[in-house]
C-alpha cells in the first residue's frame, strides 16, 4: 500500500487543550513527529508534560469534554485518524493501534474474566467464533507468561504484574501495527518492572510492532527504544536517534534530565535535579516554556518562542541556543 | 461463596432477634394497662388483675419477652383483643396488599430510574439529564402522601379518570404506586447517574474503547454492571422505604392493607396488633436486604474476598450513605 | 492549624458561592427561618382564629391561601407551620445526629466487639421502615410535638452512625492519629480533638439532607394522626385535616404541601451544593 519510506505514524502540528472551569489547560502544543514501521519511540517527560494526552490523541480517545483537539493531523498509514468516522475508528482502535495503560489495577474490568476481556477484542476484529476466540485468548495468555488454565479467573485474582501481562495480551491480541505503552511499568514493583519490560520488547520484536513507549525513565528508553523524544510543557523539545540525543544532548532540559539520573550522575557524586517545577499548563510562560528553569537562559528566551532546529541529520532541538 | 452466604445469613439472625426485642420493649413500655384496656373502664379491679395474671403481664420483663419470642418462633403473634382473632391471621390477610404495593413501586422505580440514570450519565448536561435531575430533586423533596393527594386532585377530581380509593384492579395501582415510588425513583436515578459517571471515568472503560468496542457495548457490557453494584444496595434500602410509603399511602387511598391496619391499631391502642405488624414488616425488610446482599455473591466475583478491595468497599458505603 | 481551618472554610464557602442552585436553596432557607422567627408579624391572623362565617373561602386578597373548614386563615397557619416544622426538623435531627455520630465514631474508632454491637443495633433500626419505626415510637410515647421529635430523632440515628463510622475508618489510621497516640493522647482526646473535626464534612452534608427527611417524616406522622395534634399548625396535620375536602376545597391541600416541598427542596439544594463544595472529587 505505502512505499517503504513513508512512516506508519505521522503526527503533524498536534495541539490539544482541556477546557476546564479553572482555565484552558494547554496539554499538547504543536507537536510533530514520525514513527517508522518496526521502530520504537521513547516519549520522555515529567508528569504533566502531555505524554498521555498525546497518546490518547493518537487513539482518538481524548475525553471530550473537556478535551479538544484544537488543530493538527495524526496520519496513520497516510490517513488522518482524527477525521475517521465511527466505523472507521472501530476498525482502527484495537486492530491498527492499541494501547497499554499505566495502572493495571484499574485497566481490567473487575466483573469480566480475563479470558473474555482478551477474547472480546479478538471477536471484534478477527471475526472469530466464541469458541475460537477463547482458544486464541488462551494462547495469548501463554504468550505473556500466564498459564492458560487461568482463563476463567477474574482480575482480582491476579497480582499487579500479572494484570499488566493480561493488558499486554489484550493490546497485542489482534497484532496491531502500533502499540502505545503508557508508562507500562510505573505502577509495578521494581522487581517485576524488568520482566514486564522485556516481555514487551520480546513481543514487539517478534511481531514487528511499532511502539511508542511513554516513560519518565531515561534508563528504560536505552533498553527498548530506537528513537527518543523529550516532552516539556506540551512540546517536544528534543528528538532524535537514541545515540544523537544521549551523546550530543542539545536541549538544556534534556541535559537536566540526564543530570538527575542516578546511574549517569555517579561520576558527579551527586544528583543535579532541575531547579523549580513544571509550569502551570493553564498559564504557560511566554517565550520558551522552559526559560524560568533554564540554566542557559538568554534575554530573548523570555520573549521569543523557539522553533525546531535540526542540529544534525535526524536530531531536532527546540531551543534558541541553536537558532 | 457458600461461606459468604452462610456468614451473611448467620449475621442476619441477631438482627432479627434484635427486632423482636426492640418491638417488644417499645410496646412493653407503652402507657396504659392492656388488661384495663381490654376490659374497659367499667371493669372491676379484681377482674383486671385476673386478666393481667392470665396474660402473663405480672411476670418479669425477661420472662415475658421469652414467652413472646417463643410464640413468635412458632408463628404465634398473640390475640387481637378487640376482635379476639389471632393477630397472625389478621396480618396475613392484609400483608399481601401492602407487599404488592411496595413491590409494584420498587419495580416501577427500577424501570424508570435506572434507564433515566444511565441516559443522564451518558449524556451529562444534556436536556434529558437536566430534566431527570430536576424531577429527581422534586421527587426527593415531596412528602409521598402529598404527591398522592395532588395526583388524586388531578386524576380523580379534575380529570375523573382514576379511582381515588381502594385497590380492586390495575387502574387502582397507578396513583398509589407513583406516590410511593417518587422518593425511590429520585434516589435510584441519582445513584445510577453518579455511579455511572464514576464508572465511565475508569481505566477499564478506556480500555474497552481502545479495543475498538462500540459506544453502546462499552456502556452496556463494560459500564452498566459495574455501575449497578452500588445501585443494588440502594434498591434494597428503597424497598424498606417503599414499605413505609405503602403504610402511609394506604391511609391516603383507603386501601385495606397492613399499614392502615397498623395505624388504626395504634389509635385503638391495640398493642398486640402493633407489635405483630411492626415485627412482620421489619422481618420482611430484613429478608429483602439479606437477599440483596446474597445477590452480590452472584454478581460480583470479588465478593469471595469479602469486600476486601477498598474501592468497592467505598462505593458500597457511599451507596448506603446516599440511600439513607 | 487554626489558620488553615479558616482557610478551608473560606475555600468551601467560595466553592459553594459558585453554585447558583445552592445559593438559591440557602436564600429560601434564610427566608423560611426569618418567617419562622417573625411569624407573629408576618401572619395576618392568629393561627387558631376561627371564623365560621368565613369558612372554606377561596384564596383572595384577604386570605391569600384561602380559609379552612373552621374559617382559619390558611396563609397564617402555613406561616406558623414554618416555625413548627423547622423546629421539629432541626431539633430532632440535631439530637439524632449527635447520638448517631457518637455511636458511629466509637464504632469506627474502637472496632471489634464495640463495632459489631453498634452496627447490629443500627441494622436493627434500619430494617424497620423509618415511618413504621416512628409510628411504633410515637405509639409508645403517645402523640404530641415532643414525642414526634423523639420518634423522628431515633429514626435518624442509624444514617449518622453509618456515615460517622465510615468516615472514622478512613481517618483512624492516618498518621496524625498515630502521632497523637505516640505522644500519649487518650482515646477520648483523640476522638474529640482529632477524629470528630476531621469527619465533620460528611456529617454536615448528611445533616443538611437529613433535616429535610426529618421534616417529611414528622409531617407523615402528623398526617397519620400520630404526631403533632391540632390545633397546632403543623403542615402534615393540616394536610390530614384538609384531605376530606379535596374534592371542592383543593387549596386546603395545596399550600401546606407546597410549603413542605419548598423547605425540603431548599435543604436538598443546599445539601447537594455542600457535598460538592466539601469534596470536589465527588462532584459528578
Amino acid at each position: 500500500m505505502n512505499d517503504r519510506n513513508s512512516p506508519l505514524l505521522s503526527v503533524r502540528n498536534l495541539t490539544i487543550h482541556y477546557i476546564t472551569d479553572d482555565g484552558i489547560v494547554r496539554a499538547v502544543n504543536d507537536i510533530s513527529f514520525d514513527l517508522e514501521k518496526g521502530k520504537t519511540l521513547g516519549l520522555v517527560g515529567e508528569t504533566g508534560a502531555g505524554k498521555t494526552t498525546t497518546a490518547l490523541g493518537i487513539m482518538n480517545l481524548v475525553p471530550d469534554p473537556p478535551g479538544k483537539i484544537i488543530s493538527g493531523q495524526i496520519l496513520v498509514n497516510g490517513k488522518d485518524i482524527l477525521k475517521f468516522k465511527k466505523n472507521e475508528l472501530k476498525k482502527y482502535r484495537g486492530k491498527v493501534a492499541s494501547m497499554v495503560l499505566q495502572d493495571p489495577m484499574t485497566a481490567l474490568n473487575p466483573l469480566i474474566t480475563v479470558g473474555e476481556q482478551i477474547a472480546e477484542v479478538l471477536r471484534l476484529h478477527d471475526k472469530l467464533s466464541r469458541a475460537d476466540s477463547y482458544i486464541k485468548a488462551a494462547q495469548m495468555l501463554e504468550l505473556v507468561g500466564i498459564p492458560s488454565d487461568r482463563i476463567n479467573d477474574y482480575p482480582h485474582e491476579f497480582s499487579g504484574g500479572m494484570k499488566q501481562r493480561v493488558v499486554i495480551a489484550i493490546a497485542l491480541a489482534c497484532n496491531p501495527q502500533l502499540l502505545i505503552a503508557d508508562e507500562p511499568t510505573t505502577a509495578l514493583d521494581v522487581t517485576i518492572q524488568a520482566q514486564v519490560l522485556s516481555l514487551i520488547r520480546d513481543l514487539i520484536k517478534k511481531y514487528g510492532t511499532s511502539m511508542i513507549l511513554i516513560t519518565h525513565d531515561l534508563g528504560v528508553v536505552t533498553e527498548i527504544c530506537d528513537e527518543v523524544a523529550i516532552m516539556y510543557a506540551g512540546q517536544i523539545v528534543e528528538k532524535g536517534d537514541l545515540e544523537a540525543v544521549y551523546e550530543h544532548t542539545g536541549h538544556p532540559y534534556t541535559r537536566g534530565l540526564f543530570g538527575s539520573l542516578p546511574s549517569l550522575a555517579v561520576k558527579a557524586h551527586r544528583l543535579n535535579p532541575i531547579e523549580g517545577l513544571m509550569p502551570d499548563p493553564t498559564d504557560l510562560p511566554k517565550g520558551c516554556a522552559f526559560h524560568p528553569r533554564c540554566p542557559d537562559k538568554m534575554p530573548e528566551c523570555v520573549s521569543r518562542t523557539p522553533v525546531v532546529i535540526e542540529t544534525e541529520p535526524g536530531h531536532f532541538v527546540r531551543c534558541l541556543l541553536y537558532e | 461463596m457458600l461461606n459468604y452466604i452462610f456468614k451473611r445469613i448467620l449475621a442476619a439472625i441477631p438482627v432479627l432477634l434484635g427486632v423482636t426485642l426492640l418491638v417488644f420493649t417499645m410496646l412493653y413500655f407503652t402507657e396504659g394497662d392492656p388488661a384495663r384496656l381490654i376490659l374497659g373502664d367499667t371493669a372491676a379491679e379484681e377482674e383486671v388483675e385476673a386478666l393481667r395474671e392470665e396474660l402473663g403481664l405480672n411476670e418479669s420483663f425477661i420472662s415475658q419477652y421469652i414467652s413472646y419470642l417463643g410464640g413468635v418462633l412458632k408463628g404465634d403473634l398473640g390475640t387481637d383483643y378487640i376482635t379476639g382473632r389471632p393477630v397472625r391471621d389478621e396480618i396475613m390477610e392484609r400483608l399481601g396488599t401492602t407487599l404488592k404495593l411496595a413491590a409494584a413501586s420498587i419495580i416501577f422505580s427500577i424501570v424508570i430510574a435506572i434507564p433515566a440514570g444511565i441516559i443522564s450519565a451518558v449524556r451529562q448536561y444534556s436536556l434529558i439529564d437536566i430534566i431527570s435531575m430536576v424531577i429527581a430533586l422534586l421527587g426527593n423533596s415531596m412528602p409521598n402522601f402529598w404527591l398522592a393527594l395532588m395526583l388524586i386532585l388531578f386524576f380523580s377530581v379534575y380529570l375523573g379518570v382514576l379511582p381515588a380509593s381502594g385497590l380492586y384492579g390495575l387502574k387502582y395501582y397507578i396513583m398509589p404506586v407513583i406516590g410511593i415510588s417518587a422518593g425511590a425513583v429520585a434516589t435510584i436515578t441519582r445513584m445510577t447517574r453518579s455511579s455511572m459517571l464514576e464508572v465511565i471515568r475508569q481505566d477499564y472503560i478506556r480500555m474497552a474503547r481502545i479495543k475498538g468496542q462500540t459506544e453502546f457495548a462499552v456502556i452496556v457490557k463494560h459500564a452498566l454492571k459495574n455501575a449497578l453494584i452500588p445501585v443494588i444496595t440502594v434498591i434494597g434500602i428503597q424497598f424498606t422505604v417503599a414499605v413505609g410509603g405503602a403504610v402511609v399511602n394506604e391511609q391516603v387511598f383507603a386501601i385495606p392493607g397492613l399499614g392502615k391496619f397498623l395505624v388504626d391499631a395504634i389509635k385503638a391502642r391495640n398493642y398486640r396488633v402493633v407489635q405483630g405488624g411492626v415485627l412482620v414488616l421489619a422481618i420482611i425488610c430484613s429478608l429483602v436486604n439479606l437477599f440483596i446482599d446474597l445477590l452480590y455473591a452472584f454478581i460480583d466475583p470479588r465478593i469471595k474476598n469479602q469486600f476486601r478491595e477498598s474501592g468497592k468497599l467505598r462505593s458500597i458505603r457511599k451507596a448506603r450513605e446516599e440511600g439513607l | 492549624m487554626a489558620k488553615k481551618k479558616k482557610g478551608q472554610l473560606l475555600q468551601i464557602w467560595r466553592r459553594l458561592k459558585k453554585n447558583p442552585l445552592s445559593m438559591l436553596g440557602m436564600a429560601i432557607l434564610v427566608i423560611l427561618v426569618l418567617t419562622a422567627v417573625f411569624a407573629d408579624f408576618i401572619a395576618p391572623y392568629p393561627y387558631d382564629l376561627q371564623n365560621y362565617g368565613a369558612a372554606k373561602q377561596f384564596p383572595s386578597k384577604a386570605h391569600p391561601f384561602g380559609t379552612d373548614n373552621y374559617g382559619r386563615d390558611i396563609f397564617s397557619r402555613v406561616v406558623y407551620g414554618t416555625r413548627v416544622s423547622l423546629q421539629i426538623g432541626f431539633i430532632s435531627l440535631t439530637v439524632g445526629a449527635l447520638i448517631g455520630t457518637v455511636l458511629g465514631t466509637l464504632s469506627g474508632y474502637f472496632g471489634g466487639r464495640t463495632d459489631t454491637v453498634i452496627m447490629r443495633f443500627t441494622d436493627i433500626l434500619m430494617s424497620i421502615p423509618k415511618v413504621v419505626l416512628a409510628i411504633a415510637v410515637a405509639s409508645t410515647l403517645g402523640p404530641g410535638l415532643v414525642n414526634a421529635m423523639i420518634a423522628v430523632a431515633i429514626s435518624s440515628i442509624p444514617s449518622f452512625a453509618r456515615v460517622a463510622r465510615a468516615s472514622t475508618l478512613t481517618v483512624r489510621d492516618q498518621e496524625y492519629i498515630e502521632a497523637a497516640k505516640v505522644i500519649g493522647a487518650g482515646n477520648f482526646r483523640i476522638i474529640f480533638r482529632h477524629i470528630l473535626p476531621n469527619i465533620l464534612a460528611p456529617i454536615i452534608v448528611q445533616a443538611t439532607l437529613g433535616v429535610g427527611i426529618s421534616i417529611i417524616l414528622a409531617a407523615s406522622l402528623s398526617f397519620l394522626g400520630l404526631g403533632v395534634e391540632p390545633p397546632t399548625p403543623e403542615w402534615g396535620a393540616m394536610l390530614s385535616a384538609a384531605r376530606t375536602f379535596i374534592r371542592d376545597e383543593w387549596y386546603m391541600v395545596l399550600f401546606p404541601g407546597l410549603a413542605i416541598m419548598l423547605t425540603v427542596l431548599a435543604l436538598n439544594l443546599l445539601g447537594d451544593g455542600l457535598r460538592d463544595a466539601l469534596d470536589p472529587k465527588l462532584k459528578a
